[in-house]
């Protein structure tokens, strides 16, 4: 399998949404958040930014926004360097960092008002942002009032009360019902139609499938693999699952099975009463294997392809299995 | 200068500031109102009125900036703050003028309805001051109400909560009972540059303290003027905002 594109490789800085280089962060105490973290994250699209729990991701995000001072490497944000060059970039980056914080004792809109206020955004913009993330009628609602997905959508507003180029999401379907879950998703892919940068940091790994072009995976506060969606999904994804229902023994069909299917040149993996069909690196044809049985009268009672998912991918990256996964970057 | 409207905008919008303020006049403007109708010659002292309700005041303008900032961090609203408006000394200077107005306008709720009442003629004023000296008297009002107010910020940003910035001040100005006997004793010097020698002179224009035991025994008193007290509580207030700039700018938000 081909390695992924080299997304770094002779693209200055200032074309990257964001751009990291040998990050270091250590917190009181001695816990090393960030080892030397590398991160290119290309302008425009959605990029998912996926870790394990402790990783360093929220670290990374708020080490980029300027809420925490790294101790050692480099970072810019829309070309703009870190931290020095953030004001003159901040009016262009909307963020939600973990779950957001608003005052419990005032409304909605005053909460967004207020923010609004001191950038000098207009006061229409309040109301635009709370229709666009359907909490219009919540606009009179007390912050501590509102449920976890209506502060989701709310710290979601908060963002669009700049009209921003390049958006960091930290977790932003956290606590959400599927409807939250989908309409953060649409949400998401608007801003990316409309030519914005949306950086995702999420758990939900099928969500992150869904929406992101690009993904970065950090672990241990490194970067162990960046680059396309596609490219991480496709690895182990070529073979097929066989399940013929009869048990073992000499002549019954599991055995003349597995013998017709080597000789045709597949490996065979035995997984209790099912074959598991590969060969190689190519993908396996389901049709092929059903003919290569059938020759010799052997009948699958099920037919499963393997279909790899960025679960599969980022399990084997970030557990340190997966020897065959493509990687980039700093090694796992 | 928008960022100043939008601090002093938080500022009103927050319940902890209408519940000082309503605080403040149930200690102050409203007994007072009852007070006249005792007073055989229609009114009442209003510098002795404006005095106590000055110190009353410079204690809620010390919890106005404690909570102002104890409550963002305690909220951790201080990060979303931050996403806006990234220039952390910007937003101090903001918030800081923000806070000094504001405390103004509490300490002239709180302690300047004096004024308001000698021209209702519901408050007389003392012979020795006369009416003349009662402006001087809201101007010393005023200035310790910003001074209060501020130093109650300041902490809030060193302890990042209200708390710590409330009792650490009533701490310092409970110092000369604490030590008492080891003060008259050992170090009654230090009496002068005491906390609440600088809150009286603040409040009253000078003071007067214990300065040294003399070889007969005797305690001396020293006049602590308004200038002096001016001048110390300007550097302490001046160390400490320092302090709090350099803890906001350089400090991590969120560890």
């Amino acid at each position: 399998m081909d390695d992924p594109p080299d997304l770094a490789k002779d693209v200055p800085a200032s074309a990257w949404a964001i751009h990291a280089r040998g990050v270091r962060k250590r917190f009181r105490g001695g816990a090393l958040a960030l080892d030397g973290l590398d991160l290119s994250i290309p302008r425009g699209g959605v990029h998912g930014l996926l870790g394990p729990n402790g990783s360093g991701k929220s670290t990374t995000m708020r080490v980029l926004l300027g809420l925490i001072r790294p101790d050692a490497g480099e970072a810019s944000l829309l070309g703009a360097p870190l931290p020095d060059g953030l004001p003159r970039v901040i009016d262009r980056v909307g963020a939600i960092i973990e779950e957001p914080r608003f005052f419990p004792s005032m409304t909605a809109a005053t909460n967004l008002t207020l923010l609004a206020r001191a950038i000098g955004a207009p006061r229409s913009r309040v109301a635009d942002a709370l229709q666009q993330v359907g909490l219009a009628q919540q606009s009179r609602t007390l912050a501590r009032g509102l449920s976890l997905g209506m502060r989701q959508r709310l710290a979601i507003a908060t963002t669009l009360l700049k009209d921003p180029d390049l958006f960091i999401f930290d977790e932003p379907t956290n606590g959400l019902d599927p409807a939250g879950i989908h309409a953060v998703r649409a949400t998401i892919q608007d801003l990316a139609t409309r030519g914005r940068t949306v950086v995702v940091s999420s758990h939900n790994l099928a969500e992150v499938q869904q929406v992101a072009d690009t993904v970065s995976i950090i672990a241990s506060g490194r970067l162990v693999w960046e680059g396309p969606v596609s490219s991480l999904v496709t690895a182990g994804a070529g073979g097929v699952r066989v399940r013929l229902g009869e048990s073992w023994g000499p002549g019954r069909p599991l055995d003349v099975g597995v013998m017709a299917l080597r000789v045709e040149g597949y490996e065979v993996a035995i997984e209790g009463e099912a074959l598991h069909v590969t060969r190689g690196d190519a993908k396996v044809d389901g049709a092929s294997v059903a003919r290569t049985l059938g020759r010799v009268d052997v009948w699958p009672s099920e037919l499963v392809q393997d279909s790899a998912t960025l679960e599969d991918a980022f399990l084997a990256l970030t557990d340190g299995a997966g020897q065959d996964m493509p990687h980039q970057g700093g090694a796992a | 200068m928008s960022l100043i409207i939008a601090e002093l905008s938080r500022i009103l919008h927050r319940r902890a500031t209408w519940m000082l303020v309503v605080v403040g006049l149930a200690l102050t403007a409203i007994p007072s109102l009852f007070l006249v109708g005792t007073d055989a010659e229609g009114g009442i002292p209003a510098d002795g009125l404006m005095l106590s309700c000055g110190l009353i005041g410079s204690f809620l303008c010390l919890c106005l900036g404690a909570t102002y900032w104890g409550a963002d961090f305690r909220h951790g609203t201080i990060s979303s703050l931050l996403l806006f408006v990234p220039s952390r000394t910007r937003l101090w200077v903001a918030r800081t003028l923000a806070l000094a107005l504001a405390s103004m306008g509490m300490m002239l709720i709180v302690a300047g309805h004096p004024v308001l009442r000698i021209l209702l003629r519901h408050a007389t004023v003392m012979a020795a001051s006369g009416t003349a000296g009662v402006l001087p008297m809201l101007v010393r009002v005023l200035v310790l109400g910003v001074v209060s107010g501020l130093a109650g910020g300041f902490l809030g940003i060193v302890f990042k909560n209200t708390a710590g910035a409330v009792l650490v001040p009533l701490g310092a100005l409970m110092v000369r009972w604490l030590l008492t006997d080891v003060v008259v004793e050992h170090a009654v010097w230090m009496v002068r540059f005491l906390p609440d020698t600088y809150v009286s002179a603040l409040l009253q224009g000078e003071t007067t303290v214990p300065w040294r035991v003399d070889a007969s025994g005797e305690l001396m008193n020293i006049t602590v003027t308004y200038p002096e007290a001016l001048g110390g509580t300007t550097l302490l207030l001046t160390l400490l905002g320092v302090l709090s700039w350099a803890l906001f700018r350089y400090r991590s938000v969120t560890e």
